[in-house]
Parts: structure tokens; sequence; C-alpha cells
């Protein structure tokens, strides 16, 4: 595996022409893209987008601010590519795009200080004690009384009313051993990648994965030396970051003879299952030492019996529970039954299916916050469609769906929780020890 | 670029968000699905009919050429400004104003996606049939303009037999109200309605559509029929007919097509027959038992390699899936895809099939063909690497050729597509000096300074476009 | 000048008198300046070049059946009579095409399409004796518009003859056609005001398996829209769905209800066999009467001769549209006023007879107008008094499109005048 600029410009040059060059024009695109469904304007489908870079590539057009924007306007939610006649990527071409305009002219502060220093220097870890202190004091609450959110936009009002679970004092990688023992002869070994959100914000989805793990007798280990997986810059365009990650959490994997490798974020599993591939040339297994799985992926392939059988017994009125498809996971991944199977077994719920599950939320990384009323009518949608089931909760496993979903529905009041699949299983897990004793 | 004071006017009719004077912005408004482009001076887009006017009025007035787009889906380039100007984007004008179950009229905007309009009105219990393959994408307002086709012309029709009533701006900026809104019959005189349908944009911008709906079929039967001969196949088609039989669908691929198809989807088709039919009956359910009896013994009797009969919706999906993966499988083998258009009449579809591998012979082009062997309308599909100049001009003779056979054999130019500019040069050819003299006349009655959607259809100067 | 056509037009004025209408229509002709009888295209073209020249108006006629008076002869006008030009040129039973000229009977159309077992579903109430031309310059929309549409929509090509681009021919046999403008629709039911046609092809289609005609006896209209909901419910289009009242049923049958309605079933045998039982039950009535096999033939040509036979007894058939779902209130508007009427139920066009041709005033019109529906539902607006009523309802901006459009192929106003709305 190569990680010089050539490797870059390669990339790009690789997606640009050959892509791009096959675009037929059809417009199917528009037909699924939930972006130019709020504004139908060209620039908002992929096809646009392609004429815009093959008129960069060409020399046509001279890159610039605007045009930077127009690649900045995609969720990466690769609902294009599934209807593409030809069987285009487009979505990693406006990736590329977007690393092409990092290169020239590198990234605002503020990028610059959220993807390089917070994600990947891995600063963020360090303010875990600092949220988890704010959240204890309910300053985010306060700050939304006092109208601060206001400043950034629709998109952080939205996002400020996300409910956060307990944040525990420090970032889950220093409260956890590298090395976990599960109680009884260990069944294999496998590596769990935490993940940013799930090493300071959401640590209930990483301390639940890891405790049903053990539960279910696999030796856990979870590197120390282990980072953010890369994709937020991939999405950013900053590939040299990227690139550093993908050495970081190489070489923080690869020590370890596992038999897979968990990750309970959907932008995660396709960072590590999709972009690795691309940017190494090369699969997972050679690039981390072994098969990534997302853990609903894991859990419902390999353990649905197992788990059935840690159900709680008792008769309960069952709640109603709905399920959102986050793009990473449905689309990059092909994973949708698998937490269905899981949801299922679950004795306190009931599933029902909303309409469009499959449709992005539209947070999409950064577009939240360059296109925020495109975002926030996305976030409404979803927030209607989970309305009309009726269900008291909304399962998800993306934490980027879970900050965007809950904003929403906290927004207008509702009284529905946002929960990850795999907190709701350890919830019943847990509820069944108690029963069974 | 257009200059200050004139963007402002614009402005000051649709607002400053709605119109689009940056670089980029004008290149994503310049193609359509033919993948020629055409850099226009201005994007507007409007909100209602009023605006449409105004915009109309203030270009004409400034001597600027306007073009109506509606998702710029189209393939004959109608949607191009091929002369400098304006764009006008309808889209934003997308609502279904009105169903009436009880009249079976539907009243729409033209910005409605056409598999909206479709949705909405099959809730309601009615039907509207025209189903182009661009439905997901395409305006209705857009398959007006072009006449759209779809797959069940044959029984159904097309676009033009749902068309009662329309509001259009007229090159002058007036507003004209054609048809009947509400009154499915009646219309007196000179049926205008009928002249804006399929007018490419030349004659007016469409604002509102009045939509005739009728009752869905209650049952269907699909059939896949496989053909060791092209020949054979255009035999089973006239006996279907001789039978009495309408079907509401009959498709047909060839063997490029489906080797294509079989390549990628791997249904098991086998590589070496030469056409596939994929036939369906609907109707009333008793009608669709006797004609798919009747269907299922002419199609063997014909020397059908094999036939199969779907028993439920899931197979007819898989069945589809063959005729709906046509498109897809053959845009992959090649870089560049060519969709073109022949329509002759169904006696003669087989001849123009024989007549089209002659010419990819010639030309050493891979040409891929499929479409609606029902109403004769064929999609020869040529697959090629535009970047290949030699290769293009090929392609060039290759479809003079197989439009000028197609007119040798009574049919026509283009049964769905529309002429736009890819077409106009071969105008002539088919309507000879009085047709072309009557059509321009047309043009020039209702747009005497030529600015609306210029040189497209009866183009007035030769326009040589590139691909963008 | 004159002389040397002398062969080919009627200058005589007895001769001229001779083969002119029947003065039982209500638009009586004036006696023109000649008639001639084309036997080609070329023909049609000659006269309307020399025409043009002479500034003289012509008058494109077939049988002159239809009730708007389209045909009509001015004092000062050529009446072109194409009874000689009157052949079927071509059934073709693959393409499913019908190729005729303009004179040719709708009769013998009907027969020889029929013995090819094909079907070609127009007609026009008045104009059973009416021709191929007739069905297009009128655009006929007859019983069965619902189901199978009207002249427009099943016309493929039309060969058009006018003073300035001489013969076009637009269309063609192919079933999907988008090439240049859909001239050929827009033509069908200009009255000839726009061009002439020297021949038509039209749409044909399978002959039915089977057919039948049901009447039912009604003695309330709230009665017979109860039925009609019912009968919405299969959602299908019958052939024919038509309600009478009593002195307009009297024509096809003998009649002791108020009215009757007429219901044109046509289809595969076991599909009309279920549609007969469900319309049967929905109707509650033992008085039914079922016309099949040689009945059906029978009872069939005797509702197509029905227009023939109103006018005899002088009641004009004034045709109007309603929406669809303002018919009963309109039936029983026509009931206050003691007008017979034929509605067809699945479109709303109406035929109200009257004694005469309504005046441009009429509370019919106003009704009709009040209720957004048309002026016109069988054929075109002729020279019928509701023409200018339409004028005035269409307002500048149409009549000023058609008049441009008109000067672009007519400039000297010679076709058709004082018809329609020029």
């Amino acid at each position: 595996m190569s990680t010089s600029s050539e490797n870059s410009l390669s990339l790009i040059e690789e997606y640009y022409e050959e892509q791009i060059i096959r675009c037929m024009k059809c417009g199917m695109c528009q037909s699924i893209c939930p972006v130019y469904y709020e504004d139908s304007l060209e620039t908002g489908c992929a096809r646009g987008k392609l004429a815009l870079s093959e008129a960069l590539l060409h020399g046509k057009l001279e890159p610039n601010h605007k045009i930077e924007m127009i690649f900045n306007k995609c969720l990466l939610c690769h609902a294009c590519a599934q209807v593409c006649p030809v069987g285009l990527s487009p979505d990693k071409v406006f990736a590329a795009a977007r690393a092409e305009m990092v290169k020239r002219y590198d990234m605002p502060w503020i990028k610059s200080l959220i993807y390089r220093k917070l994600l990947g220097e891995g600063k963020l870890s360090s303010l875990t004690g600092t949220l988890s202190l704010a959240n204890r004091l309910k300053l985010f609450v306060l700050a939304r009384s006092l109208s601060i959110p206001k400043i950034f936009g629709k998109s952080a009002i939205r996002l400020s009313f996300a409910t956060l679970p307990d944040i525990p004092s420090k970032p889950f990688l220093d409260r956890f051993p590298e090395l976990l023992e599960p109680n009884s002869k260990p069944i294999g070994t496998v590596g769990y990648f935490v993940g940013c959100a799930q090493n300071s914000v959401f640590q209930d989805v990483s301390e639940a994965s890891v405790n049903i793990l053990l539960a279910l007798g696999y030796r856990v280990i979870i590197p120390k030396d282990q980072g953010c997986c890369g994709f937020p810059h991939y999405g950013a365009g900053d590939f040299e970051t990227l690139k550093q990650k993908i050495i970081q959490n190489s070489s923080a994997f690869k020590k370890y003879k596992l038999d897979a490798i968990i990750i309970s974020c959907a932008t995660g599993g396709s960072g590590l299952k999709d972009v690795y591939p691309e940017m190494t040339k090369e699969d997972n297994l050679k690039t981390l030492g072994a098969n990534v799985y997302d853990i609903s992926e894991f859990l419902a392939l390999k353990h649905l019996d197992d788990l059935k059988k840690m159900m709680p017994t008792d008769k309960k009125e069952k709640i109603k529970i709905t399920y959102h498809d986050a793009c990473h996971l449905n689309r990059l991944q092909g994973i949708s039954s698998q937490p269905r199977q899981l949801l299922r077994i679950m004795p306190s719920y009931e599933l029902v299916e909303m309409e469009n599950s499959t449709k992005c939320c539209g947070e999409g990384g950064g577009f939240t916050f360059y296109y925020q009323n495109i975002s926030s009518s996305i976030a409404n949608r979803k927030k209607e469609t989970i309305k009309n089931t009726g269900a008291k909760v909304v399962a998800l496993g993306c934490p980027g769906c879970r900050a965007q979903i809950s904003g929403a529905l906290k927004q207008e009041g509702l009284d529905i929780d946002t929960k990850h699949t795999v907190c709701l299983l350890w919830d019943e897990i847990k509820k069944g020890k108690d029963s069974n004793f | 670029m257009l200059n200050k004071v004139l963007v402002d006017k614009f402005v000051s009719i649709v607002g400053s968000l709605n119109v689009l004077t940056d670089e980029s912005d004008l290149l994503l408004y310049s193609y359509d699905a033919t993948q020629l482009y055409k850099i226009p001076d201005l994007v507007v887009i409007v909100n209602n009919a009023e605006e449409v006017s105004k915009v109309i009025k203030f270009a004409k007035a400034n001597n600027l050429n306007v073009y109506p787009r509606g998702s710029g889906t189209n393939l004959s380039g109608g949607s191009i400004p091929v002369d400098g100007g304006v764009v006008i984007e309808l889209n934003r004008l997308n609502k279904i104003l009105n169903i009436d179950v009880e009249n079976r009229i539907a009243v729409v905007e033209p910005g409605v996606i056409a598999a909206t309009l479709d949705a909405e009105v099959s809730k309601k219990g009615l039907f509207y049939p025209p189903d182009p393959g661009s439905i997901a994408v395409a305006t209705i307002g857009g398959c007006v303009a072009e006449g759209a086709g779809g797959l069940r012309a044959l029984k159904y029709g097309t676009t033009k037999d749902y068309i009662i009533g329309l509001e259009v701006v007229l090159p002058n900026g007036d507003i004209l109200r054609t048809g009947s809104f509400s009154s499915l019959r009646g219309s007196p005189g000179f049926d205008l309605t009928h002249l804006f349908v399929g007018s490419e944009g030349t004659l007016g911008i469409i604002t509102k559509i009045a939509v005739k709906l009728i009752y869905p079929a209650k049952s269907r039967k699909t059939f896949l029929v496989m053909y060791d001969s092209v020949g054979k196949a255009g035999i089973a088609v006239a006996k279907i007919i001789e039978n009495k039989i309408i079907p509401s669908t009959m498709e047909f691929l060839d063997k490029i097509t489906i080797n294509a198809v079989e390549d990628f989807t791997k249904i098991g088709l086998p590589r070496d027959i030469e056409a596939l039919l994929l036939i369906e009956v609907d109707g009333e359910p008793e009608d669709v038992e006797t004609a798919a009896k009747i269907l299922e013994e002419v199609c063997l009797s014909v020397g059908a390699r094999s036939i199969s009969i779907a028993k439920n919706d899931a197979e007819r999906m898989r069945l589809m899936e063959a005729r709906r993966a046509a498109l897809p499988v053959l845009a992959r083998l090649k870089p560049t895809t060519i969709l073109e258009d022949a329509t002759v009449p169904r006696s003669k579809v087989a001849d123009m099939l024989e007549r089209i591998h002659e010419i990819q012979d010639k030309y050493n082009l891979m040409i891929g063909s499929f479409g609606h062997a029902g109403d004769g309308n064929l999609h020869p599909t040529i697959l090629v690497d535009r970047r290949n100049k030699e290769e293009m001009k090929k392609v060039d003779m290759a479809i003079k050729e197989i439009f000028y056979y197609c007119i040798e054999l009574g049919g026509t130019l283009t049964g769905e597509h529309g002429i736009g500019i890819v077409k106009a040069p071969f105008m002539e050819k088919e309507f000879k000096k009085e047709g072309l003299s009557l059509f321009r006349d047309i043009k020039k009655t209702l747009d005497p300074e030529n600015k609306l959607n210029p040189n497209k259809i009866v183009g007035a100067k030769e326009v040589h476009l590139e691909y963008i | 000048m004159m002389k040397e056509r002398s062969e080919r037009y009627l200058f005589d004025s007895e001769r001229i008198e001779n083969n002119l209408a029947d003065k039982n229509l209500p638009f009586g002709d004036e006696t023109p300046y000649s008639i001639t009888y084309p036997e080609s295209n070329k023909d049609v073209l000659e006269i309307l070049n020399w025409a043009n020249k002479e500034k003289l108006k012509v008058i494109p006629r077939g049988s002159m059946s239809s009730l708007s008076g389209g045909a009509c002869a001015l004092s000062s006008s050529l009446v072109i009579n194409f009874s000689k030009m009157n052949k079927i040129i071509e059934i073709d039973t693959h393409d499913l095409v019908l190729t005729v000229e303009p004179g040719a009977k709708l009769k013998d159309i009907y027969f020889e399409v029929e013995r090819s077992g094909l079907y070609f579903p127009i007609d026009s109430f008045s104009s059973y004796n009416g021709t191929a031309g007739g069905a297009a310059g009128e655009n006929y929309q007859g019983m069965r518009f619902a189901k199978y549409g009207d002249t427009r929509l099943n016309t493929m090509q039309i060969e058009l003859v006018n003073p300035v681009h001489g013969i076009v021919t637009l269309g063609g046999k192919t079933v999907k056609n988008v090439s240049g403008y859909d001239a050929k629709i827009a033509w069908i039911g200009s009255e000839g005001t726009l061009g002439i046609f020297t021949k038509l092809m039209y749409k044909l289609m399978p002959l039915p398996e089977k057919r039948t005609i049901i009447t039912l006896p009604f003695d309330s209209i709230d009665v017979f829209f109860d039925f009609k909901k019912k009968f919405d419910s299969l959602k299908i289009f019958v052939s024919a769905l038509d309600l009478m009242s009593s002195k307009v049923a009297s024509y096809i049958s003998e009649v002791s209800s108020k009215y009757l309605s007429f219901v044109l079933i046509e289809g595969r045998t076991l599909e009309v066999e279920r549609l007969k039982k469900e319309i049967l039950k929905f109707a509650e009535s033992n008085k039914a009467q079922i016309f099949e096999g040689n009945d059906f033939d029978f009872m069939y040509k005797k509702r197509l001769n029905m227009g023939e036979k109103t006018l005899n007894d002088k009641l004009f058939a004034d045709d109007v549209t309603l929406p669809i779902k303002t018919c009963s209130d309109f039936l029983k508007f026509l009931e206050g006023r003691r007008y017979d009427f034929l509605l067809h139920v699945q479109d709303g066009g109406v035929l109200v007879f009257r004694k005469e041709p309504p005046g441009k005033n009429d509370d019919i019109y106003e009704k009709v107008l009040e209720q957004n529906g048309s002026l016109i539902s069988e054929r075109q607006l002729g020279i019928q008094p509701k023409r200018e009523l339409f004028l005035e309802k269409m307002g500048s901006v149409y009549i000023e499109l058609m008049r441009s459009l008109k000067k672009a192929v007519d400039p000297n106003f010679i076709l058709s005048p004082n018809r329609y709305i020029f």
C-alpha cells in the first residue's frame, strides 16, 4: 500500500476521466437524489456535478469557491449510484473533486480545526471530559434557551436539540483496557473499532457493543492506538489526513490476530469497507488484518439464536419501534435486514416500518452546515415519516443520523426516543439477565 | 453574458435567487440527455404563468432567445440553448392542482414529474398510461412538449391521446387557454391543444395541463418469448395482431442486447437467440384469459424456442427485468451511449432490424437494438467512445443511413424522442418541401421573430454542437 | 377562362339546384356560383389555385349530413363536391389502418372494414350518411367516444391542400409519431377553414368477438344516476351508454317509460356475458331488452339511423357537452324546459332536441357555459348561431392567433368562409 501524493492524484484522475465520460446525462439521478428533490436545481443532482467535474478536468472552467460549494452540495448518500444505468458512483467522484479543492485552496481554519485537530489528531477525545461536564450541567439546554445556536443557523439549532446520553468524563478508549477477556473460554477474538462519536459522546453504543460481544464469549481487543476511521476526512476532501488515518489504524489492528473487526458506526463501517480499499487498492484483510463487520451484521449473521436465548421472558406490553436505514449501512454496506432481525427478537418491541425508511436523514457530514435549509427540509420529511408510524422509539445505526433525527424530533417536542439498535439490544439482554435470576 | 441592467430586470421579475448568472450554473443548464451542449447567457427559474409571460415579454423586447426547460432529460436536444439567450426553468411549477375522479380529469402544472402524476392518480383508482423510459425524471410539461410515448402505446396511445386542454404562454407573452379543463369532449375547431402538444417548446410555453384519465386494467398476463430469428419474431407479432389481440406491451430485444443483459443479470437467457419478445396483455379478466391462451398458441405455432409465463407479480417483475435492464446493460459496454429512435410501421419492424444489422457490420459499430415491437418504435443504441473522432464520424453516417431507410419503409424520424436539433437535418427527407414549408409557416405565425427555442424542428440554420 | 373549365364545373343553375342539399336541413343552401367534382388531389390543388387567384370562396362538401351547416353553400362560392373521390383505397390488416378518399361514405367504410374482421368506431349522431372527409372536417365524436375516442385521436395521416403550400402529407402508418408538429390532429375539426382534405388514414381495431345491445327503461333521472353510480363501480368503459328521453327513444324502440337507456357492450364473449349480467342486476328491471345476433344488427342500424329519422321529423339535435358530474342537474334543467335529450353518460356529451338551431342567447348555452361545459359534442360549430357565443368566450388572444394561422395558409380567406370563427 502506497501513500504518496502520486496516489492521490492518480485516484482523482482515474475517477474523473472514466466515470465522467460515461455519464449519459439521462438524469435518472434526479429521481432519487434527496437534495435535488428539495430545490430541483441541476447543481443538486449527480449529472450536474459530473458535468462540472468534466469541465474542470478539461479546463473548460477554472475552479473557484462557488464550484467548491457545489461539490459540497452532496450528502454522499450513494442513492444516485443505485439508480445510475451506467453503474457510476458519482459520490466518489465528488469526494475526489473535494480533495482537488482542498489541494488547491486548503481548508478554512474552522474545517481544519475540526478535521485535522479534533478528528485527525484525536483531540476530540480530550474534549470528552468538557462535554461530559457541559452535558451534566445542562449547558446545552441553557445555550438553547439563550438562543445561542441561532447564530450558527438552522442546523445548529436542530442539532442542539439532539438527545445526548450520559457522557462519561473520560473517552471510551481511556476507560476500557485494550484486552478484555470473556467470563468463559473465548469462542474467538474480535477487534473493536470504536470510532470518534462512540469514543466521546455516544459511549453508550461502544459500551453496549463490547458488553454484548463479551457476553457472547468473545475476547475483545480494543487497540488503544486506533483513531478516527477517516471517513469524515474523505467526505471533506482531506485525503492527506485520511491516508494518515489508514496508516494509523492499519498499524493499530494488524498487530493482532483477529477473527473479525467489529464497528458500531455506519459511516465508520463504510469508511473501512469501502473507502480504505479505494485508497489502498487492497482489501480489509490486507490493510487491517481481518474482515470488518458492522455490529448488527455480525450479531444477526452469527449469533441470532444465542441472542434469542438472552432475551427477557416476562411478558410486557410491546412498545412500537421503527427503524431508519442509514445510507452508509443500507446502500454502502448492503445491511438492512440484519438490524431488523435483531429488533424482531427483542420482546419489548414491535417493529413498524416507516415509509421511505431508506431515505437519507439529511445530515451528510459537513452538508448540514453548508446547506442548512435543504438539510432541515430533509430532516423534517424524515421526522414526519417517523411520526406517522406511531412509534415511540426509532432505532438506527449511525451517530450522524442519531444527532440529526433526535434533534428534529425533539425540536418539535415529540415524545420519540432515538436509539442505536445495539443499545436497545444490550438493554434487553440486561433485562434478560435480571429476569433469569 | 448579459449586461447587469438586463439581469437586474429579470431579478425584479423572479427574485435574485431565481436568476443564475454564474458560469458554473450556466454550464449545468446547457445540456440535456443527448449529451450535447451550448452555454446559455442566463437561467431564470419561474414560479407561475405570469412570471413566464413577463420573462418572455421582456426577453422579446430585448431580442433575447428563450428556451423552456423541464428536467432537461429529452433525447433530441430540445432543451439545449443553441443560440444564446435565456433558459426558463419550469420545474418549480410542480403542483398537481386537482384530480377530479368523477370527471376523470387531472389538472397539473408542467413541472410535475410524470411518475408522480402516475402515482397520484393511481391512488385515486385511475390510470394515466403514457410511460416513457424517463418517467421517473421527466416533467409532464416536457412529456407534453415532446409527445412522449412509452411501452403501452399500441393499446393505450401516447401523451397526445390524454391531453384535453392547455394553458400556454405564447411567444409574444399572451396567455392562451386551449381545449377544455372540465369536459372530456367538445373543443371546437382547429385543435390548438394538439398543435402545442409535441411542439417541443417552439410555439409556446406550457404552464398548465388538463389530462384525461381512464380506468386501470384489472388483470394482466406477462410472457417472455424467445425466437431463433428476427423474422420469426416479426411473424409472431403479425399473427398476434391478426388474431385480434392488442397487447398492452410488446417489447423486443436483439441478440447483442440479450447477451449484454445476460452478462450483467445472469438470469439465464440463452446467448444464441436472435430475438426476445416481452409481451403483456391486460384488461378485464375474461379478456386476458382468452387472449393469453391464444397468444401462447400463436407464439408457439410460429416456432418459439421457449415461452415463459409469469405466474404472479414477483415473476412478472423478473421477466420485466430483462427488458428494463436493456439500456443500463448496453450503456455499460462502452463509454458513450447514443440512444436513437427509429420508427417504422409494425409490419416493417423485421426489415428495419435486418437493415440495422447490415449497417452495424458496414461501419463496424456496436449497435444493440431493443424497443417497442408492437408499435414499430425501435431504439437502436450505438455504443462508442466519443473521444474517438473517427468512430464518431462513422456514427453520424450510420445514423443517417438508419433514418433514410426508416423513411423509405414508410416510417418516421421519431416515435417519441422528438426532432429537436438532432433530427432537424432530416426533416425535409420525410416531409418534402411542402410539409416543411407548412411547419415553417406555423412557426412563423406563432413566433415571427423566431425567439422561442429557435433552431429546433424546423431549424433555420445548421447547428453543430459538441458533447459535454 | 370559365369556358375552359366548363366540363369540370357546373354553371347551369338548374343543374346546380338539382345537386344541392335536401331542403329539409335546417340550414339551406344559397345558390352557389358553381359546383365542381374533383377526382384526385391534383384536381383539388388546381381548383384551389384557380379559386385563390380569382379570390373565389370555396366550400368543401361531402354528403351534407352534418347539422353544423358547415357545408352550406354561399351565393358567391364554389362548392367542391367530393362524391367522385369516394374510394376506400386500402384496409391494411397488419398495420391496422384504413386509407380513404374524403368522399368515401361511412356506411361503406363500416361495411368493408367489418368484412375484414376490423372495426372503425367513429360516428356522429346525425351523420350515418356522412363521409370520411366529413368525419375529419367535423371531428365526429359519436356514441363510442368514451371508449374509442374521436376522429382526432383515430387519425393516422392526412393529406391536405391549401393555396399556399399545395399538397401536404402529415403523419403515417406508424403508431407513434412525433415528427414535426402534430398538425395531423390539429387540422381535424377545422371544417375546411385551414385546408381541404384529399386523403385520410384512420386507425382500425379488431372487431369485437361479441356485440350486444341492452335497453333499460327508467322512470326517474335520479334512479338512473343511482344505476350509473353502480355501473361506475365496474370501472370499465362500455362501447356506449346513453340515456334518452322517451320521444327520442321511440325512434329505436317502443317505450312506455319516461326514459330509455341504450347500452352497447362489445368485447370478448365471456367478458360481455359478465358485464351484461352485472348491468341487468344494477338496473333491477324486468323490462330490459337484450339484442344479440341478428337482433343486434337490426337495433344497431336503428341506433345509427336515429339522426336521419329525427331530422326528418324536424327535430334539430343541438350538441353540447357537460362535465360528467353536472349531467344529472342538466338533464333536470332540460326537463324543466321540456326539451328531449340524448346523453352520452360516460363522457357528458348531450344532444338537446329543439325545433330549430337555438339562438346564441339561448339559456341552454348559458347553463352549459356556467357549468364549464363545451358548446359542441358531436360535430363542429359550422354556421350555427352558437358560434358567435364561442367567439365571445374565447377572447382576443385566441381569435388573433387563429386569424394569423389562417392568413398563413389561406391569405385570401377563400376556404370555408363564414363558419366556425371566420
